[in-house]
C-alpha cells in the first residue's frame, strides 16, 4: 500500500452478486478505481477500493441488487483515530520534524579532513573567527572568504576547501610541505664537525679538505673549506659537500624513580549523563559541583543525526568514572632500551659498542649509557 | 432467460476510444486500454469486451489488479490470450 493509499484509506470488500462483473463495470464507469479484484467463489469477488469511494460503491451495489461486506479498512480515518489516541507520539514526531527543518539552516557539526597533521585547535579558532562555528547560519558562510582568512591565520595549511551538506560542514585541508633546500653550487659553505671524534674516513665531493683519516677533531672544527684554489686564478667559493665518518663516544643518562605510584582498578564504576543543546549543557544529575577523587573520568559525546546527511544541535554526554586505588611499588621501566632508542634516533651511523652503568640512592636510580659509534660528523655551515 | 437479460443490462457499453483497443503483455501482466468492460471474471479465465470483439485470457491465479473506465490491468500466470466471439470462444 502506497503513502497515498495509507493517508486516504483503503477498504477490502467481499462482493456478492449474481453478476459481479457488471458491478465492476459500473464502478469503473462511475470513476471508482477498482484494485486487486479476484474471483473467490461463484458470484463472489474480493476487491479493494478507496475508503472515500465506499458510499458511491454502496449506491451502485444497491442499484445492481448486489451485497457487499467490508473485510478490512486500513489507513485513512483509522490512522487518524490511532494518532488521536497517541497524541503525544504525534506531537513528538512533529517536534522532531520542526527540529530537523530548523537544524538544517545552521551548521551543527564540523568535520576536518586533512592529508597530514594539522594544529586542530588553531584551525578551529581560525574557522570560528572566519565565521564557521557550531550554530553558525549556513547561508552566511562564504567559502572564498573563509579560505583567505584561515590561510592567513594558519600558515601550516596550504589549501582549504569547504563543503556544507545539511547541517554538517566538511573542511578539507592540505598541509604545507617544507620547501626542499636548493643546492647552490657557488654559495660559500664549509663543513664543520658536529661533535668530537677520530676521523676514520673522508669522502669530499666539493671543497678543500683540511683533515685526514686518523686526525682527532673537536666539536665545531673546520673539516672541509668552501674555497677552492685554482692555480693562477683567484680562489673561488664553492658549496662544500662530502662525508666525514668518525669514531665518536656518546654519553646518555636517564634518571628513574625507585618507587612509583600505581593505579589498581577496583570494582564498580559510575556513569552520569548530560544533554547538550547547542553550546548549553544541562546535567541530568545533582551535586555537579562535588569533585570525585581517585578515578579516571572518560567523557564521550554522541551527537544526534545521520552521518553525512544532517546533524541536530542535540548531543548526549556520557561521563564514566572508573575508580582505582593507589599503591606504591617498584618502578619497572626498561631504561636501557629507551636510551638505545634515543641514541639510534639521533645517530647518523651505527653503534659499535655499548656500556651501561647504574647508580642509585634512596630515591632515584641513575642509568648511564656510554656508546662507541661510527657516524658522519660533517655538517654544512655558512660562514 | 431472466438472468441473461439481467446480465445484458448490467454490462453497460463504454464509449469507444479514439484508437481502438490496445493490448500490452509484459511478463505476467496484461494491460488493456479502451476496453468495454469485463464479461466474465474467474481465477483461470477472464473475458473482456473490446471494440473489436472479446478477449479471453487463460491462466492461473488471474486477478484484476487495477480497473478504470478505459484501462484494465490483469496480473497472474497468463498462459494464453484468445481473440474470440461473443463469449470469448473462437
Amino acid at each position: 500500500m502506497g503513502v497515498s493509499d495509507t493517508v486516504r484509506g483503503r477498504a477490502k470488500v467481499l462482493l456478492t452478486s449474481p453478476c459481479p462483473e457488471g458491478v465492476l463495470n459500473s464502478c469503473a464507469n462511475s470513476g471508482i478505481m477498482i484494485r486487486d479484484a479476484e474471483f473467490k467463489e461463484e458470484c463472489q469477488v474480493i476487491l479493494s477500493l478507496r475508503e472515500g469511494e465506499m458510499p458511491l460503491f454502496g449506491e451502485i451495489c444497491r442499484k445492481c441488487g448486489a451485497e457487499f461486506e467490508i473485510i478490512s479498512i486500513k489507513g485513512g480515518k483509522k490512522l487518524g483515530e490511532l494518532f488521536k489516541r497517541r497524541s503525544v507520539l504525534l506531537a513528538a514526531c512533529f517536534v522532531m520534524l520542526l527540529l530537523l527543518v530548523f537544524s538544517s539552516f545552521f551548521v551543527w557539526r564540523i568535520k576536518i579532513i586533512s592529508d597530514g597533521e594539522v594544529p586542530v585547535s588553531k584551525l578551529m579558532n581560525a574557522l570560528s573567527s572566519g565565521g564557521l562555528y557550531e550554530g553558525a547560519p549556513r547561508f552566511n558562510i562564504s567559502s572564498d572568504m573563509l579560505r583567505c582568512h584561515v590561510l592567513a591565520e594558519v600558515p601550516e595549511i596550504s589549501w582549504l576547501g569547504l563543503n556544507i551538506s545539511g547541517s554538517e560542514a566538511r573542511v578539507m585541508v592540505k598541509v604545507s610541505k617544507e620547501e626542499e633546500k636548493i643546492y647552490e653550487e657557488y654559495k660559500l659553505t664549509d663543513l664543520r664537525a658536529k661533535r668530537e671524534g677520530i676521523i676514520k674516513s673522508m669522502s669530499v665531493l666539493n671543497g678543500q679538505s683540511l683533515k685526514a683519516p686518523g686526525d682527532a677533531v673537536e666539536e665545531g672544527e673546520l673539516l672541509v673549506r668552501g674555497i677552492m684554489e685554482s692555480g693562477p686564478n683567484p680562489p673561488r667559493a664553492v658549496c662544500a659537500k662530502g662525508q666525514v665518518i668518525a669514531e665518536t663516544r656518546r654519553n646518555l643518562q636517564a634518571v628513574t624513580p625507585k618507587t612509583a605510584m600505581f593505579k589498581e582498578k577496583i570494582a564498580g564504576k559510575r556513569v552520569r549523563f548530560a544533554i547538550k543543546f547547542g553550546k548549553k549543557r544541562q546535567n541530568l544529575y545533582f551535586s555537579s559541583g562535588k569533585h570525585i577523587d581517585e578515578c579516571d573520568k572518560i567523557i564521550k559525546e554522541y551527537q544526534l543525526g545521520i552521518d553525512g546527511l544532517f546533524a541536530l544541535p542535540l548531543s548526549i554526554v556520557k561521563e564514566e568514572y572508573i575508580f582505582y586505588d593507589k599503591s606504591s611499588g617498584t618502578y619497572e621501566g626498561n631504561g636501557e632500551e629507551k636510551l638505545l632508542e634515543i641514541l639510534r634516533e639521533d645517530l647518523d651511523g651505527e653503534i659499535l659498542e655499548t656500556e651501561f652503568k647504574e647508580s642509585s640512592d634512596s630515591e632515584k636510580k641513575t642509568l648511564q649509557l656510554t656508546a662507541l659509534c661510527l657516524e658522519n660528523i660533517a655538517v654544512p655551515t655558512v660562514p | 432467460m431472466k438472468k441473461h437479460r439481467f446480465k445484458t443490462e448490467l454490462i453497460s457499453p463504454l464509449s469507444d476510444g479514439a484508437f481502438g483497443t490496445r493490448l500490452s503483455l509484459t511478463g505476467n501482466t496484461l494491460l488493456m486500454e479502451n476496453h468495454r468492460g469485463i464479461t466474465e471474471l474467474g481465477s483461470e479465465r477472464i473475458v473482456i469486451s473490446g471494440s473489436d470483439g472479446n478477449l479471453c485470457v487463460w491462466g492461473e491465479g488471474l486477478r484484476v489488479e487495477a480497473m478504470t473506465e478505459h484501462q484494465l490491468l490483469i496480473r497472474g500466470k497468463i498462459q494464453s490470450v484468445d481473440f474470440g466471439g461473443e463469449n470469448g470462444s473462437k
